[in-house]
């Protein structure tokens, strides 16, 4: 016979007693480290005439450019703390990938349209305010909204562009496994829902602003 | 003492012949397997205007129309250039005589040459010693404030012609059409050194577009000048060899200049200096719009046999140097 199991489970189990009953405490106070997944969805940069000016001053496009970045996946850390009430206070970095792609048409010599690509890496680093409804129970809705910084690189990286970024959004924190001592105090998962709006970076095309919704995935990890 | 070896260039509207050309055609002589710009290398620029009126526009008002055209050049960003008007003179334009000279001449002959452009230079440095301008009175001329129907507006031609002055070439980005009587139409272009003019009483040349002010630029590059610009290079090529005087532009759709270079070796090189950092279209044509030896000298074969054809990518240039370097792959016609 073995018992130790048996002993183990037995005591993890008056831990989640006692945890459930500390559950506030517990989630208000220790740090949290976020990892995940982010989906940003892309959008239209604008358009614009390569133009030529005829002898009546008109405009006469050369060829005409509609420019859009594709969606982006990028990779999500975070580092949050709690700073009063239900009000955390998070630091996160994303590192991902987008295509932009640029349309051309209307070309006055007849050239075939085509489209010019390149795939932009994009860095974030971001400070946030989380604000939960309810800490208690597996389920922990929260609002969120924030601001940054944003680098866009080019593929060969020669060319950078820095710009702000900022986020609003909702989410909920799934909490699978609490205990109220040891480091390791939590475990669970994140998901969220938020607009994010590009300001500048690489400039892609004649708006110099992008707002897109974004979903995110994150494992949790709570000290 | 190092013997000056002199050349001698002509350049006109319609009309150049060119050594060595760079992008923006942008003057040069070869040294020693480098290429030496042609330029100015002491400011101001003087230069004299001949003392000869014609019908509706006198001596001072043509002296006037070159000020305000080497004071136009003189805002390009981050150039350095001034210039000094030394008087009116009785020497005649395109005359060796050590002087700058800018005047009017009848030469009915030049039935489409408007006005042209030579200088003298030292082919081993690239320095600009003398160089002349005439405007063709055998056309009619308007200085008015709005430009004249039926007349040609001489601050707009002067101001091409003071380009070449500078040390630059022709640009081509335009498009044209050939007249049923000869000779070329624009149908619309973006660079007043295209070298073919608008039609009478048109006032659109009198400012530098972004393909004029990026050539003159490149040619009196400033330390600020080589830092917050970049270039874009590569090659064109047909069927894997390189294309010889293919037209390449650069697009760049937040700024929305437009500015143009050439391939300029047998293997299909170019260089698109003066751009803006941010992403560019980049696209290739054939020089089909003007007259080749408005570009390059008899000597050269042009390769005309292929479509226009875009980069598939977008192109990133930053600030004091260039990017990765691309192919553009163009077909046969």
């Amino acid at each position: 016979m073995k018992p130790l199991p048996l002993v183990a489970f037995l005591l993890l189990a008056m831990n989640a007693t006692s945890a459930s009953a500390q559950t506030a405490a517990v989630r208000a106070g220790g740090p949290e480290v976020d990892l995940g997944i982010v989906w940003t969805r892309g959008g239209s940069y604008g358009s614009a005439n390569a133009n030529l000016t005829t002898p009546a001053g008109t405009p006469q496009p050369l060829f005409s450019v509609a420019t859009d970045l594709g969606p982006e996946i990028a990779l999500d850390a975070r580092f949050a703390v709690r700073v009063a009430g239900r009000l955390r206070v998070e630091v996160s970095g994303t590192w991902g990938r987008a295509d932009v792609r640029s349309h051309i048409t209307g070309d006055f010599e007849g050239a075939a349209p085509a489209t010019a690509t390149d795939r932009l890496t994009v860095y974030t680093v971001q400070g946030s305010g989380i604000w939960s409804f309810r800490i208690r129970g597996k389920l922990q809705p929260f609002v969120r909204a924030g601001a940054g910084w944003m680098r866009e690189l080019t593929s060969d990286q020669a060319l950078a562009g820095d710009g702000r970024i900022a986020n609003a959004g909702v989410g909920v924190k799934y909490w699978w496994f609490e205990r109220a001592r040891g480091g390791l105090k939590r475990l669970g998962v994140r998901a969220e829902t938020r607009a994010v709006g590009r300001f500048g970076g690489l400039e892609l095309g004649t708006k110099d602003r992008l707002i897109a919704p974004a979903v995110s995935v994150n494992a949790i990890i709570g000290f | 003492m190092n013997p000056r070896r002199l050349a001698w260039i002509a350049l006109g509207m319609m009309i150049v012949l060119t050594p060595v050309v760079h992008a923006y055609l942008k003057l040069g002589s070869e040294v020693s397997g480098r290429q030496v710009s042609v330029r100015w290398a002491r400011m101001p620029i003087k230069y004299f205007v001949t003392n000869r009126d014609v019908p509706g526009v006198t001596a001072l008002q043509l002296q006037s129309a070159v000020q305000r055209g080497l004071d136009t050049w003189a805002k390009t960003p981050a150039v350095t250039i001034s210039s000094q008007f030394g008087g009116f003179v009785s020497a005649e334009p395109f005359d060796r005589d050590g002087i700058n000279v800018i005047g009017f001449r009848a030469r009915p002959d030049l039935d489409r040459v408007l006005g042209a452009t030579n200088f003298q230079f030292d082919d081993l440095t690239g320095e600009l010693l003398e160089s002349d301008i005439f405007v063709n009175s055998s056309f009619d001329w308007s200085v008015a404030a709005a430009g004249e129907a039926g007349r040609f507006d001489l601050q707009s031609i002067a101001t091409h012609e003071l380009g070449h002055l500078l040390g630059f070439g022709h640009s081509a980005l335009g498009e044209t059409e050939i007249r049923p009587t000869g000779g070329r139409r624009v149908l619309a272009k973006a660079a007043i050194m295209f070298p073919v003019a608008f039609p009478a009483g048109n006032i659109d040349d009198r400012t530098p577009k972004a393909d004029d002010l990026a050539g003159l630029a490149d040619v009196y590059a400033s330390a600020a000048f080589t830092r917050d610009f970049g270039q874009a290079r590569g090659r064109v090529t047909l069927n894997g060899r390189g294309v010889f005087g293919a037209h390449v532009t650069a697009f760049n759709s937040k700024t929305g200049d437009l500015i143009g270079g050439f391939t300029l070796d047998t293997q299909g090189n170019f260089v698109i200096g003066g751009l803006k950092p941010g992403l560019y279209i980049l696209r290739a044509e054939p020089l089909d719009d003007a007259d080749i030896n408005s570009f390059f000298s008899g000597t050269v074969t042009v390769d005309l046999n292929f479509t226009p054809t875009y980069y598939g990518h977008t192109v990133g240039v930053p600030a004091g140097g260039a990017g990765a370097a691309v192919e553009i792959k163009v077909l046969s016609k």
